[in-house]
């Protein structure tokens, strides 16, 4: 097994995946850019290397900063974590030629299916349903879209995924500007500017199977997550089992996901998703070919540590279980807890974080990057914790949800929680009826909250430790005499 | 004896403080308190006991506002001196603005300074958190000036353009 795993990433993902390793005896190094030299992943890290830079481009991006790092620390692998260099086949191949283990498939499987057009044909050569969809560059005649796709369609960049240069176009007249812009970004994010047209299904599911192969040849799937929930095509809830899917269709689905990943001899943990319509007809929609965002919510139902898993197949053990050893325990869910405003079209927020109080009890989880006094800047993705529950059932874990939600205290940047919390208790999405164009179809409003009796104490209380707060800065109120007497310490 | 108003959204209420026998009481507009407490400035946190009813509580002080977390939501405070007297803004008409929606980068500028344009036009490129916003015209117009640089890093509700709306 690895002596040490350098992991080329940060936030959550660079935490969780170093607390696998020293669970496992391994040694973690971490890298860091400029603005997380201060961040929560060094402190789970035996070792730990700067890369000089900023921007993403400059720094979690760059090849061959992290393999000089790599070489210098002498590790035996490295865990590329999600996005950044994970799904990049140039960098599978580099780590291959320094003779590093890239955790995750081999550079050509990534190369493989991690195209969105050729993992569609490798999915229709293995008999999977497809979306029909067409590649388009400037001299694509708007004719033959409107024939061979028609509207509404969906423009996707061709490289990358988490929803950046993905737009919806309704109309024919909206297309080119669209097409324009959806190209821009993918060139910004990831280098590459191809975007193809693919049909837009009205309210499908979006059902993902994660599956994973070993180096010898043996290839399982671990279930699905429903991952319906969206905003600007980025997931924020996610949840194991898909109550909907009948056990023939969830087999079917599995064995499809398998016949894919095996279609490209796949090794390692990998996602492949379908958009399952609403007479329970799926496409193969995608391959992700590294471990997801929202791997928790199967880690707790198949109770299995996902990374420890891709950890020991890229050692080249076997994996320790065969498909029918594997079963669906209970049911669990995930939330994404974004800095933003839900209110105000999803906009990020920035800021520090003032306060910090996740919540705890058992069967809640919180894989997190951020503490209290971290710095939220608009370098970064602004996801600040994955918030995760399990439950017997769907109705016990969406109860317990509801109640983490209400105790997971953060102030200082805008948070999407109070927005989870309507969401959990919409009836709709109560009865599992989910689509990916749930929230478009139920948009969540700011309640109107009337400030109740026990906000307004609170304030007033909040004032008496106004001298001693370190978070109160130049408050006005430092003359408030009667505090001054008190101090911050009163009986209960 | 201290009294003040906070305000919390439309809500004003008067606060009175003062020390009965060695006890912190107060009026929040007409109820008055006297609740038993404790409060915990390392950590931002309180609890309290009202009519048998013990809340816990979270909260940031900064200048004269005070972000209060209490059970599961949040809510934001004003610390006035007096009364606020809610006036409206008067904005000509013929000289507009636009304003970063999001703190963010500006990757482009679209336009240029004196030249015209439609509503709906694009204006302004925007990133933030590696999502790109593009913001348009809300009506037609000229643009007077632009008031930062491309790849600059702007606040929320930076002014980013000025221009003159059309004459209808």
């Amino acid at each position: 097994m690895f002596k040490k795993v350098l992991i080329a990433n940060r936030g959550e993902i660079a935490v969780r995946t170093a607390k696998t390793l020293r669970e496992m005896g391994i040694k973690a190094a971490a890298v860091y850019s400029k603005p997380d030299q201060d961040s929560r992943h060094l402190y789970f890290a035996d070792e730990a290397y700067p890369l000089d830079g900023t921007a993403p481009s400059e720094t979690y991006l760059k090849i061959d900063k992290i393999l000089t790092i790599a070489k210098k620390a002498k590790v035996d692998a490295i865990h590329p974590g999600y996005g950044f260099l994970s799904e990049n086949p140039i960098f599978a191949k580099a780590c291959q030629d320094e003779r590093i283990v890239f955790i995750g498939p081999s550079a050509k499987a990534i190369q493989a299916l991690g195209n969105k057009l050729s993992a569609k044909t490798l999915a229709e050569k293995a008999g999977v349903p497809v979306v029909p969809e067409m590649v388009w560059d400037e001299k694509t005649p708007l004719k033959l879209l409107r024939e061979k796709i028609g509207y509404p369609l969906l423009i996707k960049a061709a490289a990358g995924g988490g929803g950046k240069g993905m737009r919806l176009v309704q109309k024919e007249e909206e297309f080119l500007s669209a097409a324009q812009a959806a190209r821009h970004e993918a060139e910004s994010a990831f280098g590459d500017g191809k975007i193809f047209i693919e049909k837009f299904l009205l309210k499908p599911r979006h059902v993902e199977f994660q599956i994973f192969g070993d180096l010898h040849g043996n290839m399982v799937h671990l279930f699905e997550r429903e991952c319906s929930i969206q905003r600007r095509y980025q997931k924020i809830v996610e949840e194991s089992p898909c109550v909907p899917l009948s056990p023939e269709l969830r087999s079917r689905m599995g064995n499809s996901a398998v016949k894919v990943a095996k279609s490209a001899d796949y090794g390692n943990a990998g996602t492949v998703e379908f958009l399952v319509d609403q007479s329970g007809n799926f496409y193969f929609l995608e391959m992700n070919t590294r471990l997801q965002v929202e791997h928790p919510v199967t880690e707790m139902v198949v109770r299995r540590d996902l990374v420890r898993l891709q950890i020991q197949v890229a050692g080249g053990e076997k994996l320790p279980f065969q498909q029918e050893d594997l079963n669906q325990d209970g049911h669990a869910f995930e939330c994404r807890i974004y800095a933003e405003d839900p209110f105000h079209g999803f906009l990020p927020s920035t800021g520090t974080l003032e306060l910090f109080e996740p919540p705890e009890g058992p069967n809640i989880r919180v894989d997190t990057g951020v503490a209290k006094d971290s710095k939220i800047t608009v370098d970064y993705d602004p996801m600040l914790a994955k918030l995760i529950v399990w439950g017997n059932n769907r109705s016990e874990s969406l109860q317990k949800m509801l109640c983490a939600l209400r105790h997971f205290a953060i102030l200082g940047v805008s948070t999407n929680i109070e927005f989870l919390q309507t969401l959990f208790e919409h009836p709709s999405f109560q009865k599992g009826n989910l689509h990916t164009q749930f929230l478009s179809e139920h948009p969540i409003h700011a309640k109107e909250k009337t400030v109740p009796e026990e906000a307004w104490i609170s304030a007033v209380l909040s004032l008496s430790a106004a001298k001693k707060s370190p978070s109160a800065k130049e408050t006005s109120l430092k003359k408030l005499s009667p505090w001054d007497s008190i101090g911050s310490w009163r009986m209960v | 004896m201290p009294a003040f108003f906070l305000k919390s959204g439309e809500a004003q209420l008067r606060v009175e403080i003062q020390t009965l026998e060695g006890i912190p009481t107060f009026k929040i507009g007409e109820k008055s308190f006297a609740p038993s407490f404790k409060t915990n400035p390392e950590r931002s946190g309180g609890i309290f006991k009202v009519e048998e009813r013990l809340v816990s509580f979270f909260f940031v002080l900064s200048k004269n506002k005070i972000n209060v977390w209490v059970d599961g939501k949040i809510y934001n405070f004003e610390i006035l001196e007096r009364k606020s007297e809610q006036k409206n803004k008067v904005v000509p008409l013929s000289s507009r603005q636009i304003e970063a929606p999001m703190p963010g980068r500006i990757l482009k500028f679209l336009t240029k300074e004196g030249a015209s344009f439609k509503e709906g036009d694009p204006l302004v490129v925007i990133e933030s958190m590696k999502m790109e916003m593009n913001l348009s015209a809300p009506c037609a117009g000229k643009v007077k000036k632009i008031a930062c640089s491309e790849n600059s890093l702007v606040e929320m509700g930076e002014v980013l353009m000025e221009f003159e709306q059309e004459d209808i």
